[in-house]
């Protein structure tokens, strides 16, 4: 090796390759990270100054805000008003959850959300504490860069000039309360593609259809949804309908629906009997209780409807003695 | 019949140039995990060898044994998650490389494997030992590092970690 080859070699060994790497590449190494640990890079030098404040997605998880929260409320509020502050540029996602803070914040919780409403927000989730009576701030209804929004355990309100969510894409609901404006509470969603409404109320008055529906979670202790509303949804190819308490769908209404969803590919329910043909189906997902033979017989009846199934999965409440029947099923089928 | 099919296969290979002039031969299933790759293929651009002037043979070497593990079809999701934290159990510098080569050749698995893999290597780390691992250099008086940490006290609380490792 030549001097100066030598001398090549040990500066590439202490080249600082970090810091020249493509942006996008360092914004997905602290993307990575938690924000406490993106936001120490600011101190490393000059060439890292703004970067974290600059990261389009704002991730305030549970064990920060509850960090924040555990010295006091001053501190948590104080904080995230000045990550806001200092940051430049469009949030693409924020996501707030502080499902973990007992605290009165909602005044604080509706102005960080006018703020990524305000600047260019797709995907925003919020997380509420259990039980919170928060209703949403209309910023959120009038926000067309959404493309994504999941929200947990929040009173769900339109405003009466609520027009729809222009570009949403995924949105997923968990426990919230549904308060319509008129007599149903219309969602016009026109590219939505993925929809999970988990453990919500008040979605008897619920209409959100879209013609591009891809997916459909609904999980639910008692069945409220009106399921027509689905009927619509033409390019519906998988279909969750999960409930504690299965005798709650009207079987015929889960029929029509099922009948009139021409390429659904995916079923997952609670088994109530089918007693037509579902060319298309070929992954089907059952929660069944095999202590109860009208179950067991509704299985077999939904396997048997369904000649192009290629995918089984059955779960199994484990609390009777089911090992042999389940065994003796899976035979069978 | 064999004769078609051996053509076949032998039309589904391709040739990846690394920066330093070395050759490797590649099946086009396993190399259009590169999207840069899949596009080079759509566009014709195929028959001939596919020069990676930003690649080096080392982390082409690399890249590629990463490409072939997660396009077998005989290993299971257990055996893939072990090869990928063996993968990453490299020096700071070869990761970086490979991070750089995941990002030219847009193979976003490798990219988010290497990313995480460098962003560990910050976590809970006190800033001088994160300029010791990456040799960066500070730039900043002593008061505008002051400056720095009264705007983002949160961020320098806590039990910081001063290894190297």
């Amino acid at each position: 090796m030549t001097q100066d080859s030598k001398r090549v070699a040990v500066a590439w060994d202490i080249e600082d390759r970090i810091s020249y790497l493509p942006r996008n590449v360092v914004d997905h190494i602290l993307e990575s990270l938690p924000i406490q640990d993106a936001a120490r890079t600011s101190i490393l030098s000059k060439n890292w100054r703004y970067i974290w404040a600059m990261l389009p997605n704002l991730v305030l998880n549970k064990l920060f805000c509850n960090k924040l929260a555990a010295r006091s409320q001053y501190v948590f509020k104080e904080t995230i008003d000045k990550i806001l502050l200092q940051h430049l540029g469009d949030v693409v996602t924020f996501d707030l959850d502080v499902s973990g803070v007992q605290l009165s914040l909602c005044p604080d919780i509706g102005r960080w959300i006018l703020y990524a409403t305000r600047n260019g927000v797709k995907k925003l989730t919020l997380n509420m504490s259990n039980n919170s009576t928060y209703k949403l701030p209309s910023y959120i209804f009038n926000c067309p860069t959404l493309t994504r929004l999941q929200l947990f355990n929040c009173v769900f309100k339109p405003p009466t000039t609520f027009l729809g969510f222009s570009n949403l894409v995924t949105l997923c609901l968990e426990e919230i309360t549904f308060v319509p404006t008129t007599e149903f509470c219309v969602i016009n969603a026109p590219l939505l593609v993925r929809l999970t409404l988990m453990y919500c109320n008040g979605t008897k008055y619920l209409n959100i259809g879209s013609s591009r529906l891809n997916t459909l979670v609904v999980i639910e202790n008692h069945y409220n949804v009106e399921l027509s509303f689905f009927m619509k949804c033409k390019n519906l190819t998988a279909l969750y309908l999960l409930s504690n308490n299965p005798i709650s769908v009207e079987r015929s209404k889960l029929e029509k629906l099922l009948l009139s969803l021409p390429i659904l590919k995916v079923l997952g329910a609670v088994p109530q009997g089918l007693p037509f043909t579902l060319n298309c189906l070929w992954h089907i997902k059952l929660g069944v209780n095999f202590g109860q033979m009208g179950q067991i017989s509704y299985t077999l009846e939904l396997i048997k409807s369904s000649p192009n199934l290629s995918k089984l999965e059955i779960w199994v409440d484990t609390t009777s003695d089911t090992i042999e029947a389940v065994s003796e099923t899976q035979q069978t089928a | 019949m064999a004769e078609a099919a051996s053509s076949t296969i032998e039309k589904n290979n391709l040739t990846l140039k690394s920066s330093y002039g070395d050759e490797f031969v590649l099946e086009e299933s396993i190399a259009i995990q590169s999207v840069t790759i899949k596009n080079m293929v759509e566009d014709g651009c195929s028959s001939s060898v596919i020069p990676l002037s930003k690649v080096d043979t080392g982390t082409l070497i690399k890249v590629i044994e990463y490409m072939k593990m997660h396009s077998s079809t005989s290993s299971n999701e257990e055996e893939i998650q072990n090869f990928d934290k063996e993968f990453v159990r490299i020096s700071i510098k070869t990761i970086l490389n490979i991070l750089e080569a995941a990002n030219f050749l847009d193979i976003r698995s490798l990219l988010d494997l290497c990313a995480e893999a460098v962003a560990n290597r910050i976590k809970n780390k006190t800033p001088e030992v994160v300029r010791k691992i990456f040799n960066i250099t500070s730039d900043f008086t002593p008061e505008e590092e002051a400056e720095i940490r009264n705007e983002t006290p949160w961020a320098f609380e806590g039990d910081l970690d001063h290894s190297l490792d």
